[in-house]
């Protein structure tokens, strides 16, 4: 290899390293808010509003395809997870509303 | 010269300033506490108009798809109630920004029962140092939204935003401190900015005010306003603190989002009762500079919204949220539905267009 190619794959895996320091930096505080904010969501909608599971999870402010869903009625709680990586659960509390814990 | 000049101001700012006065419950029209009076629409609505205009807002694939329920209530009567499939009367719609409106409303209550001062400092303990700026934001101030806080509203970007941080991230559970915490970016008084946190801000005001818990705040609300008006299904959410989340999570049916727009229309008296204080709605609906904002609610002195009358005063919120009350028509709109973001302008054009099918109260009154 020569040393102009050696310089352009250093530099190619600077960029990269740096790249993936910035997602897992970026990354896990925005996915959390993302389930986060599905969950509560979901729980309004769930167990305030009356809509049924299909509905609710179709009302998802952020559309992102990736967010799995489950309802648990008897507990009035909904769990939203993004590939299993981060999740979160929203519970309907009576004179409280939704909180997301 | 002088007289003159001092009738150029008055010709110039009389109409700007003027308010329609709210019309009163026409005489033998019973209150909605428990029921609403029913009916097809009076003989002087232009019903034709009305079905067509009904027809575009319920059709899935006209300029305003997405609509779930819409309540119009003319005279104090309850006069079209219409739902999209699988939503219904019993069906609970969630408030978003309209809860505004309602905070502006409980505000009131506050303040006639001498727990808040409109005009004193606003009573933040994060604020108590002398050196402090924020200690000049009043409660008027904050009603509307004047306050000069540093706060991003904006909802597209989390690494910006300060508004989903508040309510789905990690500020959620005190959501009045954080807002608090939000540094000085202009003169209290001199720029209106629009700001979800200043109205938890001023929902923590309110907590702490009426007793400083969830419980005593829920009851606060229940007394002063939800009950008095019939609103059973009102379910307000609270942060972990304890404070009513006024920017957005209030959840009703549409019938009682109506009463709540009747209350306002009637000037906050209800049934004998003057449930908000006098004049109270009148300060929410007097445009501040800008002419967009009044106290908590959306004003349209300007007819920036040019379908709608230039007196209609609205609670609106995301998505197609809207309680539109035009006192020129003693009308009041109930929409509820998922709007999209390119919808607006056509939501509200079509819903002025709904207004025009009712006739003007003044033209009533000289041709009955």
């Amino acid at each position: 290899m020569t040393r102009g190619r050696r310089r352009i794959l250093t530099g190619a895996l600077v960029v990269l390293g740096l790249g993936v320091a910035v997602l897992a930096w970026k990354l896990p505080p925005a996915a959390q808010l993302a389930v986060d904010t599905s969950a509560k969501w979901a729980c309004q909608c769930r167990y305030i509003d009356g809509g049924d599971d299909s509905f609710c999870v179709a009302e998802d402010p952020l559309g992102f395809g990736g967010t799995d869903f489950r309802f648990d009625p008897d507990e009035q709680r909904v769990t939203t997870s993004i590939w299993g990586l981060v999740d979160a659960t929203g519970r309907y509390e009576p004179g409280s509303g939704c909180m997301v814990r | 010269m002088r007289v003159l000049l001092a009738l150029l101001v008055v010709l110039w700012a009389g109409p700007a300033l003027a308010l329609t006065p709210l019309p009163p419950q026409p005489e033998g029209v019973k209150w909605p506490t428990n029921e609403w009076s029913m009916a097809a629409p009076a003989k002087d609505v232009e019903t034709g108009l009305l079905d067509a205009l009904l027809d575009v807002v319920f059709s899935g694939e006209g300029p305003v798809p997405g609509t779930r329920a819409l309540l119009i209530v003319h005279r104090g009567v309850l006069v079209t109630e219409r739902y999209a499939p699988g939503f219904d009367a019993d069906r609970r719609f969630l408030s978003q920004s309209v809860a505004k409106t309602v905070l502006g409303a409980l505000a009131g209550v506050a303040v006639r029962e001498g727990k808040v001062a409109l005009d004193a400092p606003a009573p933040v303990a994060a604020w108590r140092d002398d050196a402090d700026p924020r200690r000049a934001i009043t409660v008027r101030n904050l009603l509307q939204m004047t306050d000069g806080l540093d706060f991003n509203e904006a909802y597209f970007n989390p690494l910006t935003s300060d508004v989903l941080p508040m309510l789905f991230g990690n500020q959620r559970h005190d959501m009045a401190a954080y807002a608090a915490s939000r540094p000085p970016a202009e003169t209290p008084g001199t720029r209106w900015a629009y700001s979800s946190g200043t109205a938890n801000l001023l929902s923590g005001i309110l907590r702490d005010a009426v007793g400083g818990t969830r419980e005593s705040y829920l009851a606060f609300m229940k007394a002063g306003l939800f009950d008095p008006i019939g609103m059973a299904s009102a379910e307000p959410e609270f942060d972990a603190s304890g404070t009513f989340v006024g920017s957005s999570w209030l959840h009703a049916t549409a019938r009682d989002w109506a009463r709540f727009g009747l209350l306002m229309l009637r000037g906050g008296v209800w049934d004998g009762r003057q449930v908000l204080p006098a004049g109270w709605v009148d300060f929410m609906r007097t445009p501040q500079a800008g002419g967009v904002y009044g106290a908590m609610t959306w004003v349209n002195p300007g007819k920036r919204l040019s379908t709608m009358p230039a007196d209609t005063f609205i609670a609106s919120g995301h998505r197609g949220q809207v309680i539109a009350m035009v006192p020129s028509k003693d009308l009041v709109i109930v929409r509820f539905g998922r709007t999209g973001y390119g919808d607006y302008d056509a939501l509200y054009n079509v819903l002025g267009e709904t207004m025009t099918a009712f006739p003007d109260v003044a033209k009533v009154r000289i041709n009955p």
